[in-house]
């Protein structure tokens, strides 16, 4: 049997709203197997979201049991927690998160900063990654000098730069125009059918006909799976 | 097993230093990127470390100044110099007003303190002096023997007065070397002279004698250039001719240069001939005892509590200045906190965002410490061209304004940084600006 790459058992998250808690997220127990291209849906609110944030590591759940790669990351402090995220995870967000003073390369570049990747390494790397997306003539532009079609594939290219184990999408697709959310989604297809583990999260469900299974939440439950 | 992870800790790192390099380049970046804002917040570090670098360079030049002038005067010296004594003093004390400082004086000093090795005995007039074609008005010194050695003069030409001059009512002088310029060819070894009513034959022409700088210590060095010197006993000659206020003291001596084997024997010789000196005077205190070595002390003394209220003054300005950069990284943390998520999500430790921060606090006050060093250093020229002013940029004038400069960068962006490191990625990815 395969052992699964992402592996969440009674995770449940609960935001404390004034004197009360919000219940975002009832008992998940959900499994992503490597080379997946696994699509989360749902209303607005649902907790997906909150979802690809526990299991991208970018907040703990307040009950149950996540493991990533066989490995327990609950139980692991920060400076681990962020070695983590800067070697096995690859974050593609709705807004793209680039840092607005650094140019296209930097950008890409950026994880390797923190894995303690050596310079030049890094470099071709991000050199590679950028040329995949198809941006190699506009390595030297700062975000605000590319489209937003142009600043999604940045934020592709950072996130496969670093080769991930897992990539960790956020309504892609979201601030785009249809036509260039299509060519951001032919992007995640390829590079699924290249081996890359494709977590990817959104409310459109013609963007989830992309992805290879889809799970439905609803009330911060899985609803269903197909 | 340690050795390992040691050895593989030392390969990486080069490419530690590598992140931190790229860290500074982004704080750089970042610092340039809003130039007038940055130039404003280090505004303040600029203003405390040109204080700081100024104060140090006055307070040393001063210090140097002060301390050479007394070193001048020799630490091993005390000065015993006759002064009028009050009529309330010696009313009171019911004695005669006495001729101020003897020969007697000298022998009980040098008699009665085992830690003096010589006195010198000088008696200062003013004079006229003619030579063939001039007549030149100079102070004169009746002097003993030991007057040239202890206080350190030397004879360009010929030699200084001898125990013999004194001791044969020689009519003999030595002359200071302006003075001897002045004259001439009258001012030659073997010249002729009429001090006085008597004529005197040129033995000896003093050494030229550094000044330094023109600043009047508590007691001046007198300018010895000027100077004529006689032999101690030939001042009677002078007296009817006298012009100066010791008039009254014709009998006594001027002054007393007791020499004392080391400079830690001076306090305690000063007690004892303040003793001595009590004694034979009959408590009228018609002498004053001065010893540089003393008044080094005090001038250290003096400098230290200078240098407490320059540093006081200069805490003050990097004290401001560091609330101006705590202020900015403030506002630069809040202002990057989705920079921060970003960073966070894409692998940055919470230790990695506080480097960030404080190597761009740290970049910021190093930068306006450079600055303040350059304009302190305009300002340091300035002053001292337009106040005559000695001032000494040495290493530490430099070196301590940009090690206070770096420590305000981290002492004051520490707080923004920790603030920045301890923000929880989502939270910042989720922060709209």
């Amino acid at each position: 049997m395969k052992p699964f790459l992402v592996e969440l058992t009674g995770i449940a998250k609960e935001y404390p709203v004034g004197n009360k808690k919000l219940r975002v997220l009832k008992n998940i127990r959900l499994s992503v197997e490597a080379h997946e291209f696994l699509c989360i849906t749902g209303p607005s609110g649902s907790g997906k979201s909150t979802l690809l944030n526990i299991i991208g590591c970018l907040e703990q759940p307040s009950k149950g049991n996540y493991t990533f790669d066989g490995m327990n990351v609950l139980g692991i402090d920060d400076t681990q927690l962020s070695r983590l995220r800067a070697r096995s995870f690859g974050f593609v967000f709705q807004t793209f998160n680039l840092v607005p003073s650094l140019n296209l390369v930097e950008n890409v570049e950026l994880p390797f900063l923190y894995s303690r990747e050596d310079s030049r390494c890094a470099r071709e790397k991000a050199l590679k990654a950028i040329e995949e997306v198809g941006l190699s003539d506009r390595r030297g532009h700062r975000p605000a000098e590319l489209s937003g079609g142009e600043m999604q594939r940045t934020a592709i290219a950072r996130a496969i730069a670093v080769n991930p184990k897992l990539m960790l999408a956020d309504e892609p697709t979201g601030n785009l125009d249809s036509l260039t959310g299509r060519k951001i989604l032919e992007i995640f297809q390829y590079l699924n059918r290249h081996g890359t583990t494709i977590i990817m999260v959104t409310h459109d469900q013609q963007v989830a006909r992309f992805a290879r299974r889809t799970l439905y939440i609803q009330d911060g439950e899985i609803a269903d799976s197909f | 097993m340690h050795a390992e992870r040691f050895i593989f800790k030392m390969e990486r790192l080069p490419i530690v230093f590598d992140s931190y390099r790229k860290m500074l380049l982004v704080a750089l970046r970042s610092i340039f990127l809003h130039k007038l804002r940055s130039a404003l917040s280090i505004l303040g570090v600029v203003c405390g470390v040109m204080a700081v670098l100024t104060m140090i360079s006055i307070g040393e030049g001063a210090r140097k100044e002060v301390l050479e002038g007394i070193r001048k005067l020799g630490t091993t010296l005390i000065y015993v110099r006759s002064t009028a004594a009050s009529e309330s003093a010696v009313y009171n004390h019911g004695a005669s007003p006495a001729n101020g400082l003897t020969l007697h004086d000298r022998d009980r000093i040098q008699s009665g303190c085992c830690h003096v090795t010589a006195v010198a005995a000088a008696k200062e007039l003013s004079a006229d002096i003619f030579t063939q074609s001039q007549r030149i008005s100079t102070p004169v010194i009746a002097c003993s023997d030991e007057y040239a050695r202890i206080l350190g003069l030397s004879t360009q030409q010929g030699r200084f007065i001898k125990k013999m001059d004194i001791e044969w009512d020689s009519k003999v002088c030595v002359l200071g070397q302006h003075i001897a310029e002045k004259m001439f060819e009258n001012g030659r070894i073997g010249s002729c002279l009429r001090i006085g009513d008597d004529i005197f034959t040129v033995i000896g022409r003093l050494a030229q004698i550094s000044l330094g700088s023109e600043t009047d210590t508590v007691i001046s060095k007198r300018n010895y250039n000027e100077m004529l010197f006689i032999p101690l006993g030939q001042e009677r000659l002078l007296a009817e001719d006298a012009t100066d206020n010791n008039l009254s003291h014709a009998a006594g001596l001027s002054e007393l240069i007791v020499e004392v084997d080391n400079e830690s024997a001076v306090s305690a010789s000063v007690d004892i001939i303040s003793r001595i000196l009590e004694v034979a005077h009959n408590a009228v205190i018609d002498y004053e005892i001065i010893a540089p070595a003393e008044l080094l002390a005090e001038a250290q003394k003096t400098q230290r509590t200078f240098n407490m209220v320059l540093a006081a003054i200069a805490s003050i300005a990097l004290l401001v200045g560091g609330i101006g950069i705590m202020n900015i990284m403030l506002a630069s943390v809040s202002e990057r906190t989705r920079e921060i998520g970003i960073r966070r999500a894409v692998g940055a430790s919470r230790q990695d965002i506080l480097a960030q921060f404080l190597i761009e606090s740290v970049a910021m006050t190093f930068i306006g410490g450079i600055v303040g060093v350059l304009l302190g250093t305009g300002a340091v020229c300035l002053i001292s061209l337009m106040a005559t002013w000695e001032m000494t940029i040495n290493a530490w004038a430099v070196l301590v304004p940009l090690v206070l400069s770096v420590a305000v960068g981290l002492f004051f962006g520490i707080f923004p940084a920790v603030k920045a490191a301890r923000m929880e990625p989502i939270n910042a990815l989720r922060h709209y600006t």
